[in-house]
């Protein structure tokens, strides 16, 4: 059986966190007994040479005890958490918005439905 | 000159006197009865010329005590048939010969053949093997005649076979030596790690081998999955497949373009078919190389 360790690395280079989960069966594989020796190992196996804060799992985006991914990619580190860049996705959501107003305007000079083109260019 | 038998609880002639000496010297055969071990002393001796038990119509029985047969004389091989010696029931087979064929013996004659280097049985004519016996140092074959042919009893499984080290395992060409568990793994054209992992929610491995359990998340549908023992260079070749879960999820695995493939992890990315990134459930990798 595979069992994890309750704290992650994160590595947080401002397009997005990678994060990792550490197995306590690949901890005793390795000959670890402690968890920061052994997170600092394999951190240096995977990304050498990358700096990473290691963070408790429960310090990410939750829902019923899963990862709540719904938001992924506007995760970021914010101390010892990670949590949604809501700046970046209200302008995400605003440039989505902005997109969807100049399509629509498209189709009105078209005179054409939005089911109407997908039939079309199908 | 006549019989004499000595009878069950009868008594033998006084030979201290000289007339019943003669009497007994004088028979042409001398018939004992009811002979019993305790009859024989320790210090009997028996020439080995007289002992035959051709005609002996009893069971040999022994208790307690071993049956020692002798080694026979070397054999050398030669191309074609060779005779076993009398002078024993093992034998040493010298040369390099294949040989085709053996000398019947008595039915139910049984030898084991010790040999010395590399000559060999063919199975066929008057052997009757269990395929043909590449012998080698020290390599043996039991034998059993019935009269006309000769069978084979046993080999030792490993008389004529080692196992294949890592060099003959990464040469993938001898015929000679065998695959061991302990082994296999060198072969180029075995797996050397695999992996199924759950990429949806919090990701985690199910199930792998040289592989670790530990994974990297870095975000939707982008993962790094480490190898425990690592290949002995980035040439080598990863395989992987994912479980379509719906309609709107068929797609595939490929290796991320975001770092350059290196000995001991992989980055792979998930794509839905519309070429958008995506988390599954299930997702397969498997790798091949040179570790």
């Amino acid at each position: 059986m595979i069992t994890y360790l309750n704290r992650v690395a994160v590595i947080d280079n401002g397009n997005g966190v990678s994060i990792t989960r550490f197995s306590h069966n690949d901890m005793t594989k390795y000959g670890y007994s402690d968890e920061d020796a052994f997170i600092a190992w394999y951190m240096n196996k995977i990304s050498p040479g990358t700096s990473f804060t290691v963070v408790n799992e429960s310090e990410i985006p939750q829902t019923n005890g899963q990862w709540d991914k719904s938001d992924r990619e506007f995760w970021k580190l914010n101390g010892n958490k990670v949590e949604v860049d809501q700046v970046k996705k209200q302008a995400k959501e605003a440039e989505k918005a902005q997109k969807e107003a100049d399509k629509n305007a498209v189709l009105a000079k078209l005179k054409i439905s939005k089911e109407e083109l997908q039939k079309l260019i199908k | 000159m006549s019989s004499f038998t000595i009878t069950n609880g009868g008594t033998l002639p006084d030979t201290s006197n000289k007339s019943d000496f003669y009497t007994l010297i004088g028979q042409a055969t001398v018939t004992v009865n009811g002979l019993v071990n305790a009859d024989i002393g320790a210090g009997a001796g028996i020439v080995s010329s007289k002992l035959d038990l051709s005609s002996i119509t009893q069971n040999l029985v022994m208790t307690s005590k071993i049956l020692k047969q002798a080694k026979g004389a070397d054999v050398a091989s030669v191309a074609g048939s060779i005779t076993l010696g009398d002078d024993g029931n093992y034998f040493d087979i010298t040369g390099t010969n294949a040989i085709t064929s053996i000398t019947a013996k008595a039915a139910g004659t049984q030898v084991v053949l010790q040999f010395d280097s590399t000559a060999s049985l063919v199975d066929g004519s008057n052997l009757k093997l269990n395929g043909n016996f590449q012998g080698a140092a020290e390599s043996q074959i039991h034998l059993i005649c019935d009269g006309t042919n000769w069978f084979e009893i046993s080999r030792p499984p490993t008389a004529t076979l080692s196992s294949a080290n890592q060099t003959e395992m990464e040469a993938a060409s001898s015929t000679a030596v065998y695959a061991s568990p302990g082994n296999i793994n060198w072969h180029p054209g075995v797996a050397k790690a695999w992996v199924k992992w759950n990429g949806t929610g919090t990701p985690a491995v199910t199930s792998s081998y040289n592989m670790d359990s530990s994974i990297t998340d870095h975000g939707t549908g982008m993962w790094t999955l480490s190898i425990t023992t690592d290949f002995s260079s980035a040439n080598w070749v990863p395989v992987g497949m994912r479980r379509n879960e719906s309609a709107t999820n068929a797609g595939f695995l490929s290796v991320s373009d975001v770092s350059a493939q290196v000995a001991g992890s992989i980055r792979v990315d998930g794509v839905n078919y519309d070429g958008t990134y995506q988390d599954t459930s299930n997702n397969y990798l498997v790798c091949f190389g040179d570790q």
